[in-house]
């Protein structure tokens, strides 16, 4: 059986052409570079035919859902080596294994997400030897084109879900002018925005606006106390 | 002979009777509603209208609307909200001036 290419590699195991995702191919050569991923060495020298041995197969395939969480190499090779830096990446991947439900809207998930973050909480299983469970539906690189990456996009999600609870809390707690110029910032970002929320932006701002205009007539029949 | 009659005039004044009644108890929750909006308005300015519903908001204008007109036929001492305050003080009084007329004439002197 001749030996795998990396890009031979990641077309058996995820069905991706490599060449079409040039961050993602970047970022292995990186493993490749810090030693992660172990290449045929006499073949090292023909640049174009660097082979990749069939026992690498599953720290490729391992790695490669790692770097869908964590998109620095330097990263995800200590998370092989360094059993503290693992534990700490469990624990990061259950977060996001636990935030499955707005997450699910960006890549889908699938049922082995529960599995790919037990293996990884157990130092034990060695990451060389087994394949974690693939908790994607769709590679996120393959999926967010390599311009954005999976946590980039959860900030930015967090983000925008946290200004709209800070809009419900304030409109919840009376605030309304508080509520409103939340609301006026995802009215302005409408396009970027989940159309409900828009929606309960304008909502409240409306209300905003009712609120102010009724202020200003009690002003204008009573305010005068002569 | 005239008894026949008593019906008749009895309907005839009844309205008047209940109206003036319903003007008189509409008019001090009217003041009453006026003084609170009046004073959360200068406390809260926006938030008077989370805190006001739309018939609280409609019978503080109708009292405003009344003394406002009082005004125009009568030589009035004070401001508004002097008067309302008066009004608004028979809110849980047993006994009521015997009229609409003679309540806002009481705010006048008071």
């Amino acid at each position: 059986m001749s030996p795998y290419t990396l890009a031979g590699a990641v077309r058996d195991l995820f069905g991706l052409k490599l060449g079409d995702f040039p961050k993602l191919k970047d970022q292995l050569n990186s493993l490749v570079r810090n030693g992660l991923i172990h290449v045929d060495a006499e073949r090292i020298s023909h640049r174009n035919r660097r082979s990749l041995p069939e026992c690498e197969l599953t720290t490729l395939f391992n790695a490669t859902l790692l770097l869908a969480i964590f998109p620095d190499p330097a990263m995800v090779k200590s998370i092989f080596v360094n059993a503290e830096a693992r534990r700490k990446a469990a624990t990061f991947a259950d977060l996001i294994v636990m935030n499955r439900q707005s997450l699910l809207e960006l890549v889908h998930l699938n049922v082995n997400a529960a599995t790919f973050v037990n293996v990884l909480a157990t130092p034990d299983i060695d990451l060389r030897k087994n394949k974690l469970d693939n908790p994607f539906e769709v590679l996120p690189q393959a999926l967010l084109e390599g311009n954005v990456e999976l946590l980039s996009c959860n900030v930015a999600r967090s983000a925008s879900l946290s200004r709209s609870d800070l809009m419900l809390r304030s409109y919840l707690d009376g605030e309304l002018d508080v509520a409103a110029r939340h609301a006026r910032h995802i009215i302005l970002a409408a396009e970027k925005e989940p159309s409900e929320l828009v929606k309960l932006a304008l909502h409240i701002d409306a209300e905003y606006g009712v609120a102010k205009e009724f202020s200003e007539t009690v002003d204008f029949l009573f305010g005068r106390a002569f | 002979m005239m008894l026949r009659y008593v019906p008749i005039l009895l309907i005839l004044v009844l309205p008047k009777l209940v109206m003036a009644e319903t003007n008189r108890t509409a008019l001090i929750e009217g003041c009453f509603e006026a003084i609170q909006l009046y004073e959360n308005n200068q406390q809260y300015t926006f938030k008077a209208a989370l805190m006001t519903s739309l018939s609280e908001a409609l019978r503080a204008g109708y009292c405003k609307g009344v003394i406002d007109e009082y005004d125009r036929n009568h030589d009035c001492e004070g401001d508004w909200l002097k008067r309302a305050r008066y009004v608004a003080g028979y809110k849980d009084e047993k006994s009521l001036p015997p009229s609409t007329e003679s309540l806002l004439r009481g705010a006048c002197q008071s």
